[in-house]
């Protein structure tokens, strides 16, 4: 916490604008310093709970997987919404030059972002699917199963085909949604032990798991408690560039992961391929667990400041209208009623389309807010995205 | 031979003489430039590098690029399916997606041995008395290794490497692989004994946005058809002339066939996917085919209106990684070696765009080591196929920026049309014809001045 006091006041001074007062601009430059110290805190602990949550999803499995039953099966799906709460609670910190998808500033390694939330996903190339009983690496028993052949074949020659992550834990919870109206209806029976292919697969979800928990260890880790933690590097950072990383990840997934990829696409294509979490119908879920990490992030909480702090300090109106905006989108992320997908394939003068639409147009106006903010910091603010 | 070994040796000097003066004679702005699509440059440098979008875009052209992010990974299926826009598969095919050969929007690889081809296709050409190249009567100009249910596959690309061992004047050797390719189990009867076919690699699709705004005034001041200042390069234009419009260089694809990226992206969708669109409305299929012909089509066209728009945004819309390490000793070391030995003459390095709608990809000066112009890089890399007004020999100098990073997006390297170099060394020894003097010159540097000039091309 302590990172912060070393910046000599001058390196915030191109912060503030010309005309400040001398009394206001040390008041902003406090309040930029105070955001930047509470954004390495939040991060730090969201990655924390990302964690945990794993943890709890990994020894649910572990026990569905001892005992399989409907309920036992059941418990797990209920561990992994509550991680995935966790998780997209976390992803407003991607896209910042952090441990998680760019390379390490420090390790040179690639973040296990792709290891960890890739989606869609091409189900056939793990598992059975309609029309096809013994696809995919499980139903395949020519190979033996290994946590590195499920890493060396995630992604590796179409960015459809996953073996590891959240979105390949939940296609092996819930199977293939093939109904309108609820989720996927994946038996339990499946990981009853005793045969070759159901014994690959209780193997494969328990690897998946294990793997997925030691990336997110990875990724806290790397943030705040290892040796080469990236809140060392990121607290060396001139605070303009700072501020930028921090505050392109909120624009970008707003912007670009959430109004444009997860909504525009998904409304434009009407496909359920474009649901992120289309197995377990947990898709409004998601957008509401990123929507509130952002919300996380701006305004802080429990007494650890957000990066609003910062914004308001340079110009209060831009601040007012973010928070109108972020407001706003909160009330129409919980208006959308599940299942994400009845909606996508809805026709087009469909209420909750509009409703959707509406979200998109908040996300897009809240991340044009936090460029110009970032702007008048002169910090570059970069809505990335793709891949 | 000996005169250019000692010209490499006094260049290198020169260079060396020259970065210890560097204070006083500042180097030229392209080898210290690290945004090499200027505006339209990415920071990413992760395995994701190649899939970021210009920044600056408006809301539209986010929305497009977004959704043009999901037709280039779209499975297409075959028809009729549910998903009605995203059906249309072959009845041939090469891949099931624009990923499937553009992973991340990176190159190909040619394939394993026994292993079908993944990332790369292959060109057919009917050769006449007169030399002129046409389609092969029966499978077309392109060799299909994929069909739908129920249809024999066009035939398979072989692959054989045979060794080579390349020895430099320092007496330092490297090993090479030449390719013998043969198309075996071809489905519809013998490939005609008339037809030449050649086999390419996907390249990677960033900056295409860019390439495509270089005025022709620009390629026509580079050409030097006739060698007319004796130089030893004499690039000339692909020059095309598509029935609806006047003609035009021709820009994309290894050998330059084609003008405009709504032009590149059309011809692939057809050849390699089977997707027909408002341009390409028909596919090939002989009347040996007529099983094939009989198939559903996906709608006629299969692709146009907005998904096809938003497609021909999102390609055009990649942004550039930028360099890594462009002001470090070695690297501009390697630089001015690269300049000192003619490399630039083909691979040329700075270029300007025109007029855009797109902000970042407007009036920029771009870094992307290409003329655009189609070169006689000599029989070692000739591939025996002319195709239009392009000899056996010739290729498009391909661009160079983001080579660095190519191993790190695609997992692997392979270099050259077909995919044969390993490396960027094997790729440069490799270079004939109009290059050859440059190779050698490259070949005559001490190693250290080559690893110099290998430390540039990874900082690309």
């Amino acid at each position: 916490m302590i990172g912060w006091l070393i910046i000599p006041l001058a390196a915030l001074a191109p912060f503030v604008a010309p005309a400040a007062t001398p009394p206001a601009r040390a008041a902003a430059e406090q309040r930029v310093r105070a955001a930047l110290d509470g954004y390495a805190h939040l991060a730090g602990r969201a990655y924390g709970e990302s964690l945990r949550e794993a943890e709890t999803l990994k020894s649910a499995i572990a026990q569905m997987l001892a005992h399989p039953s409907q309920r036992s099966l059941g418990r797990a799906r209920e561990a992994w919404i509550a991680c995935r709460d966790a998780y997209g609670r976390t992803e407003t910190f991607r896209f910042s030059g952090g441990p998680i998808d760019d390379r390490h500033p420090v390790t040179g390694i690639d973040g296990p972002e792709t290891r960890i939330n890739s989606w869609p996903i091409d189900e056939a190339f793990l598992d059975y699917v309609a029309g096809s009983p013994r696809s995919g690496i499980i139903g395949d028993l020519s190979s033996p199963l290994t946590e590195a052949l499920l890493v060396r074949r995630n992604t590796a020659e179409d960015e459809t085909q996953v073996t590891l992550g959240y979105h390949a834990i939940e296609f092996l919870l819930w199977g293939q949604d093939r109904r309108r109206d609820g989720p996927g209806q994946r038996p339990f029976s499946d990981y009853l032990p005793g045969h070759p292919v159901r014994e690959r697969r209780r193997r494969c979800l328990s690897l998946i798991a294990d793997r997925l928990v030691r990336d997110l260890a990875t990724v806290k880790v790397e943030w705040d408690a290892g040796p080469r933690r990236y809140v060392d590097h990121f607290r060396a950072l001139d605070p303009k560039d700072a501020l930028g990383h921090a505050l392109s990840g909120p624009a970008t997934l707003a912007a670009f992961e959430l109004a444009s990829e997860r909504i525009g696409v998904a409304l434009s294509s009407g496909s359920q391929e474009d649901e992120q979490s289309c197995f377990s119908d947990n898709t409004h879920r998601d957008l509401a667990s990123n929507i509130e990490g952002i919300a996380q992030v701006l305004e802080g909480d429990a007494g650890t400041p957000g990066l609003m702090l910062a914004v308001e300090a340079i110009d209060p109106a831009l601040a007012e209208d973010a928070r109108e905006r972020l407001r706003r989108a909160r009330e129409l992320v919980y208006a959308v009623p599940p299942p994400f997908d009845a909606i996508l394939l809805a026709p087009e003068d469909d209420p909750r389309r509009r409703t959707l639409q509406a979200l998109a147009g908040e996300l897009l106006g809240l991340a044009g807010d936090l460029q110009r903010a970032g702007a008048a910091f002169g910090a570059r603010v970069v809505i990335g995205g793709g891949g | 031979m000996r005169r250019i070994a000692l010209c490499a040796a006094a260049a290198y000097a020169l260079v060396a003489v020259a970065v210890a003066v560097r204070a006083e004679a500042p180097l030229p702005a392209w080898m210290t430039e690290a945004r090499s699509g200027g505006e339209a440059t990415t920071d990413v440098q992760s395995r994701v590098a190649f899939s970021q979008h210009v920044p600056g875009l408006t809301t539209d052209e986010l929305s497009a690029f977004a959704f043009g992010n999901r037709i280039f990974s779209t499975s297409w299926i075959e028809a009729p399916a549910s998903v009605e826009m995203f059906d249309g598969l072959g009845p041939y095919f090469s891949s099931r997606s624009c990923s499937g050969c553009h992973l991340r929007d990176g190159r190909g690889r040619p394939p394993e041995p026994g292993q079908l081809t993944r990332s790369m296709i292959t060109r057919l050409a009917s050769v006449d008395d007169r030399g002129a190249p046409g389609p092969d009567s029966v499978y077309g100009t392109q060799l299909s290794e994929r069909a739908l249910r129920g249809l024999t596959p066009e035939g398979r690309l072989a692959v054989r490497w045979s060794a080579r061992v390349h020895r430099y004047p320092d007496g330092t050797r490297a090993s090479l692989r030449a390719p013998r390719f043969a198309i075996v189990g071809s489905g519809y009867g013998p490939i005609g004994r008339s037809t030449r076919f050649s086999a390419r690699i996907a390249p990677a699709v960033i900056g295409t946005g860019l390439l495509e705004l270089v005025p022709d005034s620009t390629l026509l001041a580079l050409a030097d058809p006739d060698d007319a200042d004796r130089d030893g390069i004499s690039g000339r234009i692909h020059w095309r002339s598509p029935p609806s419009a006047a003609r035009r260089p021709g820009r994309f694809g290894w050998k330059a066939t084609q003008g405009t990226v709504a032009d590149q992206i059309t011809s692939a969708l057809a050849g390699d996917i089977g997707i027909t669109t408002p341009a390409h409305a028909r596919l090939e299929l002989s009347a040996a085919q007529h099983a094939a012909a009989a198939r559903v089509t996906g709608g006629d066209p299969e692709l146009d209106g907005r998904p096809f728009a938003s497609l021909l945004a999102y390609c055009r819309m990649l942004a550039v990684p930028a360099r890594r390490d462009a002001d470090r000793a070695p690297v501009t070391r390697g630089a001015q070696l690269f300049a000192e030995l003619g490399c630039v003459r083909c691979h040329a390095p700075t270029l300007t765009t025109g007029d855009s709608d797109v902000r970042a990809l407007a009036r920029q000066t771009i870094h992307p080591y290409t003329d655009l112009l189609l070169h006689d890089m000599g029989p070692d890399l000739s591939d025996g196929m002319p195709e239009l007004d392009a000899a056996p020999a010739e290729w498009r100098t391909p661009p160079l920026w983001g080579l660095g990073l190519a191993a790190r997006v695609d997992g692997y390297l392979f270099l050259l049309h077909d995919g044969r170099a390993r490396s960027m060394e094997e790729a440069i020894l490799w270079h004939g014809g109009e290059a050859k003097q440059s190779r050698d010159a490259f070949r005559s540097l001490p190693a250290s001045g080559r690893n110099d000039l290998l430390r540039f091309l990874e900082s690309l």
